[in-house]
């Protein structure tokens, strides 16, 4: 933010102090003036003045002025209650209600609309229209989720501005023109975007209302609950609505350094599955066979005689919506009560990325593994979100943020388009940012290590190769985008080296988006192989890869999963369902029965996030409260007060008797988040990294040992002449989709997208079924041409319920078969 | 095929990104149906090869590919005759873009068709000129030719059985002088009768030249190729009708380019800046603001800035520019290059109203023989500055012609008006320093650097110095365009050249500046026709436009006329414009029929006072301004309408409104096709019913 002089002007005779150039209806806030809007809102970008609802006097011009656009300045003199204004609000009120229905007792909004609050506070109190409204049908759906009630519209913009300036998917549309305007889509057919759900919130009247909230409550039925949506790594800030201790609708907590006020469609519909009927409401023991109900100290005693049995054999998969807590004590039983190192919370699990023959063949040597993280969670290289804001480069290596993080993709959408802040992508799979950045670099599936090599020589790091031709010239085109001093690198998958290196010498700052809601938190309470509480030095213990290979054969005996399904949600399903089929017991936190609960032999209910007390901890590095806003149901109980209580059946006393005390543990163990406590943390976070406690993050251990020019590249993949595969994880391909029923619709199924060329020649075409077949793997999958994949690549997605892309390796080159011949 | 590379590759404006494409839609919703809204890929469209070429290479000539998107829609509906929803997903997909965005744009502007139409468009001007010479006798006259439904025709159109004709009541079409006319597949015709209505859809339907005696394109000037000395002053409008001066070899044999040629030989900018400056040159679009000191507003220095020629003439009773441009185009286009020689502009573009197509024609033909003589393009006459010059035709939207709704027109938006500031001059086209300035205007500027300013500020008046080309119709024996020098007496205008009204009629009222002026009464003809005289008068010369109204004319009439043609324009962006324009044409309509009480009227002059002042841009003080003045100057005369209406129908104030309705533009449209929306998105009203 740019610091402002501040100066004072006078509104309606009080002498207010303000910074220059603020708008005047923001300002006059400051003299406890309040100056009525429709069209207004500061989130959607430069205010266009349209609705005319806010027109004030100012000495000096003769005409009255818009006071959402006209800044303020030193001196000025505003009238916002004169006759002459007084006569033009009621005059733009009553222009708006020529056409509005004033259906306001069967209307939604009712109670908590501002075209009621401004007609009533600023409105003529009559009407003088008799002649006949606009008529449209009514309502009718915009979208499977959001119904549209064109009579009620009084054409504020805010909904098609959003579309166009924000999300930018430019769906909606003005159509018509003058009095015949409506708001609609392209020949009627239904919004599908991921963000859209936010236009119901910016309606200012009952235009646009949820089809999951309708006729649901009235505003004094209900009651609001902060707390933290952890469906994702945004980690947006929300309010629940809460109505007879149901959550009825979730709304955004405008938090200008987490989610500029805005959710996807994922957090803002995604509440149902909590009311799930579905949901697992009981502990559930395995007897004869099968998972059957059991009463919590029944649940436990055989939980507690396996693990036992297990001990330093058993290996826990923290899942990424798991809190801080629950993360810290899940690794604080596996390590402490049980004395094994086995625990991760990464997918990805280090390993999860085979060695690739164009990548010379080696893993890195576990010791540099926590160097390198220590590297890239260091205080200084910690970009937080509000940085991008004012960054003046942007690279996105490795990750569509749409899709993992979709906050984060608006976030860099406004600052491209506001700002005009330069941006570079390198993805292997096109990225929904593409359109806005300066340069785009297309690597073949996997490859972001090859390209980072690439580019850490283009910007001059020695020990790095360039790589060959083509790479090198995509790593040219993207570093001639990047401002050195003033870039922000968002990055995903694979952590590596090069980034670190890379940012040094741009002195750039680096962002992660991360598989997991929490995965930066989860990382340090120590859920990690290699680094325990504050990512401390750790004994060796084994990755997630690792974890399921050793179950496999037997040498790890029992696996605690903690809100993780890995036969969904990670790399090599089939192999998880075999590992965890052959392990001699399986513990699972679980708000559902699902693919891997199947082979669990314990079942504990988990809390839904709006339910929880805890902490977690943004990519950024904020720790954010989840506050309860509604009750668990019966029988579920808090699950940092279960594994409490498993810790010191199998031998621990935690000594934690509330969620302020599982911080207060967390906070003794984790150096640099010392100190920290809920009162801290408040309602609106603090990042860890902008507190004193930050300068005890760890030292690296191998001091300045360089690992770089230890790889070479060979190869660019470019020379298969297969096709080569690549897997992603699609925003909709989660439990939160299957389990609520107004996201249903978005499941994805099973896509193969192909370029073109690479259709052609295989002769398949758009719609077509095809079998994906890789060492003896296949996935079925609905062939989809598009231009922007490059040649030779294949992308499938991971985490579907049928027919999940995770069977297959990433990377690894298939043979694509038609399915029933010819078609 | 283009490539995504390719398409990345589009020059894209610095000042304002590409927007980021759409977010995709997720799995299976990605296919199909559903699927619409988003950008859709070539191959999953069948575009035609030779749309696709003409898509791109209009893209290829702006410096922001949205640009195109008029181009884009016109090409859509040149090759299936109307923008089918197929054509603009294709369109969309050439360009990158939603086919939403297109569909927006389509609907906005008035020339697009979005359902099935005719293969021969027939647009009859309905607006107040052409209705004071019989336009709804013509409509009907048409229409019944055509077999076509009239009541549909005058609201939306309406195509004949067999698909040949399309019939439709427009707005005005700058054609005063030839009323009543029609546009009939984009030329010009008029004056009209019903025998021409017939003799024109037989030949259509014959594939026979329709009205060859009839058509614009052959008409001579209103004054005669041989002016009386005065009071018209000949300077524009010198040897306006010397065969082929459309063509650069007339135009240059009279001395045309002399001053472009002088401009870029000898002058630097500032040079050509204090002599447009010191001319007094004052903008003839409506404003009248110097046309030098606002190009000197312009910020020096190197940056991408922006000329552009307000061709958009729109405005009822305006129609100068077109044969201003139809009949001297090199005269214009000389202007443009000075003009941007002087702003510093790399750019000139002509926004011409898409009704305009035959003048635009010419002006395309134009603008290729001045590059092809090197008087626009690269380094111009070996000079080191370049000016290109594109013509970009508008598609039906008299709000285009204020010049922000202009420029976002031209940047491929619906045509709205722009908050200001930022001013065009600071902020304009694609966020770079903009000159905006009328037909009329820059033609002058030639005329200007050849004779000197003081040459030019010995003509007209001190204030209004040079000529003005005026534009007389309505109740008029001799319409037409006369160039004069302002300040002479009105009725000089109106009686001695255009003939004043037929005999036996009197001047009732008169509009001296289009018809968004407030009006005047034969009470004012003999004030001086200037700037000054025209607001102390209370009203304005705007463009230099006089609408004269006989003493046959119903006032009230003429006010629902007036505000209807507001009301359709409206863009819709702001408020007090968008409910008070359509709330005045349904208060009027009940004055019509004779429902409404006098205190209507109050509440209409209440309601005109409520938009005056308060709007985003001007058009909706364009109504209220007019509007007000007739019930102000008129009002006995709409309680009289109102009383003899009333008794005329005994007790029957229901059937009155009943005709309305069954005639009416809001009476059916906000009545009971509630439910016959073919789809569950269908409005309920408007085109797509």
């Amino acid at each position: 933010m740019r610091d402002r002089p501040q100066i004072s002007f006078l509104v309606d005779g009080v002498e207010v102090p303000a910074e220059e150039g603020t708008m005047l209806v923001d300002a006059a806030k400051h003299g406890d003036v309040e100056i009525p809007v429709f069209c207004y809102e500061p989130k959607l970008g430069e205010p266009v003045g349209a609705c005319r609802m806010c027109l004030v006097e100012i000495e000096g011009i003769p005409k009255l002025q818009t006071a959402c656009s006209t800044p303020v300045r030193d001196g000025m003199v505003v009238y916002t209650r004169t006759d002459r204004v007084q006569a033009a609000q009621e005059s733009v009120v009553e222009f708006l209600l020529v056409n509005h229905p004033l259906d306001c007792p069967v209307c939604d909004k009712g109670g908590e609309c501002p075209l009621q609050d401004i007609a009533m506070g600023w409105g003529p109190g009559r009407s003088r229209v008799i002649d006949p409204k606009r008529h449209f049908q009514k309502p009718i759906p915009l979208s499977p989720l959001i119904k549209i009630d064109r009579e009620r519209c009084i054409l504020c913009y805010r909904c098609v501005r959003f579309s166009q300036e924000v999300a930018e998917d430019e769906q909606l549309q003005l159509l018509e023109r003058g009095a015949s305007t409506f708001v609609g889509t392209f020949d009627d057919r239904p919004y599908i975007a991921p963000f859209h759900g936010n236009i119901i919130e910016l309606c200012p009247v009952g235009a646009l209302t949820s089809d999951a909230y309708r006729f649901r409550a009235r505003p004094w039925d209900i009651e609001d609950a902060g707390s933290i949506c952890t469906l994702c790594p945004s980690q947006c800030n929300v309010i629940l609505t809460v109505r007879d201790e149901q959550i009825e609708r979730v709304l955004a907590r405008d938090h200008p350094e987490v989610d500029d006020g805005w959710l996807c469609d994922k957090g803002r519909f995604g509440y149902q599955m909590a009311e799930s009927g579905d949901r697992i409401t009981q502990p559930l023991v395995r007897q004869g066979g099968e998972l059957r109900p059991a009463g919590w100290e029944q649940a436990l005693e055989a939980a507690t005689a396996s693990l036992r049995r297990a001990g330093e054999r058993t290996a826990a998969i923290v899942g990424g919506g798991s809190s801080n807590e629950e993360g810290y004590l899940a690794q604080r039983i596996i390590r402490r009560a049980l004395g094994s190192p086995h625990v991760d919370s990464r997918p990805r699990g280090g390993a999860s990325e085979p060695p690739r023959k164009s990548v010379g063949g080696r893993t890195p040597p576990d010791p540099a593994a926590r160097d390198l993280l220590l590297e890239l969670s260091r205080p200084e290289l910690a970009a937080g979100v509000a940085d991008l804001d004012s960054a003046q480069s942007i690279l996105v290596v490795g990750t569509d943020p749409l899709h993992v993080m979709p906050i984060l993709d608006l976030r860099i959408r406004k600052v491209v388009r506001r700002n005009g802040t330069r941006l570079a992508v390198a993805t292997d799979r096109p990225s929904a940012l593409d359109g806005g950045a300066e340069e785009t670099a297309r690597y073949v599936p996997g490859f972001t290590r090859g390209f980072l090599w690439a580019l850490a020589a283009e910007v001059g790091l020695e020990g790095y190769e360039r790589g060959p031709g083509e790479l090198a010239g995509d790593a040219e085109r993207i570093a001639g985008v990047l401002e050195p001093g003033s870039t922000v690198i968002v990055w995903g998958g694979e952590a590596d080296r090069a980034l670190v290196d890379i940012a040094a010498k741009l002195n750039a700052k680096l962002l992660e988006i991360p598989d997991g809601a929490n995965a930066r938190g989860l990382r340090e309470v120590g859920c990690l192989p290699h680094a325990g509480p504050g990512l401390s030095e750790a004994s060796d213990g084994r990755n997630a890869g690792e974890i399921r290979d050793a179950l496999a054969a037997k040498e790890l005996e029992a696996a605690f999963l903690l809100n993780a399904d890995p036969v969904r949600d990670f790399p090599g399903g089939p192999a998880w369902t075999e590992a965890l089929g052959k392990a001699k017991f399986v513990l699972a936190v679980s708000m559902f029965e699902n693919a891997s609960t199947r082979h669990a032999d314990v079942v504990f209910p988990a809390e839904f996030y709006a339910e929880k007390e805890g902490t977690v901890t943004h990519p950024d590095g904020r720790l954010q409260r989840l506050r309860p806003g509604v009750p668990r149901p019966d029988g579920v109980r808090p699950i940092w007060q279960v594994l409490v209580e498993l810790s010191a059946l199998l031998g621990d006393e935690t000594g934690i008797d509330s969620p302020p005390e599982a911080l207060s543990a967390i906070a003794s163990e984790v150096p640099f988040y010392a100190g920290i406590t809920h009162e801290e943390i408040g309602g609106r976070g603090v990042r860890w990294q902008e507190r004193d406690a930050a300068s005890a993050f760890p030292e690296r251990e191998t001091n300045g040992a360089s690992i770089s020019g230890w790889l070479s590249l060979e190869g660019d993949g470019d020379t298969h002449t297969g096709l080569q595969i690549g897997t992603y994880r699609d925003l909709w391909a989660s439990e939160v989709t299957d389990r609520s029923p107004a996201l249903r619709f978005l499941a994805p199924r099973q896509t193969l997208e192909l370029s073109p060329a690479d259709a052609d020649r295989l002769g398949v075409v758009q719609g077509e079924e095809v079998d994906v077949r890789s060492n003896g793997a296949s996935v079925r999958a609905r062939l989809a041409i598009r231009e922007r994949i490059r040649p030779g690549a294949g992308f499938l997605v991971e985490g579907t319920v049928e027919a999940n892309a995770n069977a297959l390796e990433p990377g690894v080159l298939v043979e694509i078969a038609k399915v029933g011949g010819e078609k | 095929m283009m490539d995504a590379g390719a398409r990345d590759e589009v020059p894209v404006h610095a000042a304002e990104p590409a927007a980021p494409s759409a977010p995709e839609p997720a799995g299976n919703v990605a296919e199909g149906e559903a699927s619409g809204g988003v950008i859709p890929e070539l191959h999953e469209v069948d575009v035609p090869d030779e749309l696709r070429e003409e898509i791109e290479t209009a893209m290829s000539r702006y410096p922001e590919i949205r640009s195109a998107a008029l181009p884009a829609l016109w090409a859509v509906q040149r090759e299936y005759g109307w923008c089918t929803p197929d054509g603009v997903r294709q369109a969309a997909a050439v360009m990158g873009v939603t086919p939403g965005y297109l569909e927006s744009l389509a609907t906005f502007y008035d020339l697009f068709r979005t359902t099935p139409v005719g293969r021969h468009q027939v647009l009859v001007c309905h607006n107040i000129s052409c209705w004071m010479r019989g336009a709804d006798d013509l409509l009907r006259a048409f229409s019944e030719a055509a077999g076509a439904d009239a009541h549909e025709a005058d609201h939306g159109g309406a195509s004949s059985a067999d698909g040949e004709v399309f019939v439709m009541g427009f707005e005005c079409l700058g054609a005063c002088d030839i009323a009543p006319m029609a546009s009939i597949d984009e030329r010009y015709y008029g004056p009209l009768d019903a025998g021409d209505a017939e003799t024109a859809v037989e030949q259509l339907r014959s594939g026979a030249e329709v009205l060859p005696d009839k058509a614009l394109a052959d008409r001579p000037a209103a004054g005669g190729p041989e002016p009386e000395p005065a009071p018209e002053t000949r300077m524009l409008f010198k040897s306006l009708d010397e065969p082929g001066l459309a063509s650069i070899d007339t135009y240059r044999r009279l001395g045309g380019y002399s001053s472009l040629e002088r401009a870029f030989r000898d002058l630097e900018p500032e040079e050509l800046l204090g002599v447009l400056e010191e001319s007094g040159l004052r903008g003839r679009g409506g404003a009248g603001f110097s046309m030098g000191r606002k190009a000197s507003f312009l910020p020096r220095g190197e940056m991408s800035k922006y000329l552009c020629c307000n061709a958009d003439e729109s405005e009822p009773g305006a129609f100068k520019d077109r044969e201003l441009m139809q009949k001297n185009p090199h005269q214009l286009i000389e202007g443009i290059a000075i003009a941007a020689l002087a702003a510093g502009a790399g750019w000139g573009f002509v926004f011409i109203r898409g009704e305009y197509a035959a003048v635009a024609d010419i002006l395309d033909r134009a603008v290729a023989e001045a590059y092809e003589a090197g008087y626009l393009g690269e380094n111009i006459l070996g000079s080191g500055s370049r000016v290109e010059v594109v013509v970009h035709r508008g598609a039906g939207a008299y709000i285009c012609g204020e010049e922000t709704a202009l420029l976002d027109a031209l940047e491929g938006k619906r045509g709205n008006p722009r908050l200001k500031p930022p001013f065009p001059a600071i902020q304009g086209l694609y966020g770079g320093p903009t000159l905006i300035n009328n037909v009329e205007t820059l033609s002058n500027v030639p005329h200007i650097v050849a004779n000197g300013a003081e040459w030019f500020k010995g003509l007209g008046t001190e204030q209004s110095p040079g000529t003005k080309v005026v534009s007389v119709s309505g109740c008029v024996q001799r319409p037409g365009n006369y160039e004069v020098a302002l300040g002479i007496p009105t009725r000089e205008l109106i009686y001695g050249l255009a003939g004043g009204p037929p005999p036996g009629r009197e001047v009732k009222a008169w509009f001296p500046g289009g018809s968004s002026a407030p009006i005047l009464t034969a009470a004012e003809l003999d004030l001086p026709y200037s700037f000054e005289a025209m607001a102390d008068a209370g009203s304005m010369l705007g463009s230099g436009s006089i609408i004269v109204a006989d003493d046959s004319i119903s006032i009230p009439e003429l006010a629902l006329r007036t505000a209807r043609f507001y009301h359709h324009e409206s863009c819709g962006k702001c408020t007090p414009c968008r409910e008070g324009t359509n709330w005045t044409v349904k208060m009027l309509e009940r004055v019509i029929s004779g429902e409404a009480t006098p205190m209507d009227l109050d509440i209409i002059a209440s309601v005109q006072e409520n938009i005056i002042g308060h709007c985003l841009c001007v058009l909706g003080d364009s109504m209220a301004m007019p509007v007000s003045s007739m019930v102000a100057k008129f009002r006995e005369e709409f309680e009289e309408h109102i009383r003899r209406v009333a008794s005329d129908s005994p007790g029957s104030g229901a059937d009155g409104a009943a005709g309305l309705h069954a005639q009416g533009a809001e009476g059916d449209r906000s009545s009971g096709e509630a439910g016959g929306g073919t789809s569950s998105l269908a409005p309920a009203s408007g085109r797509h019913a």
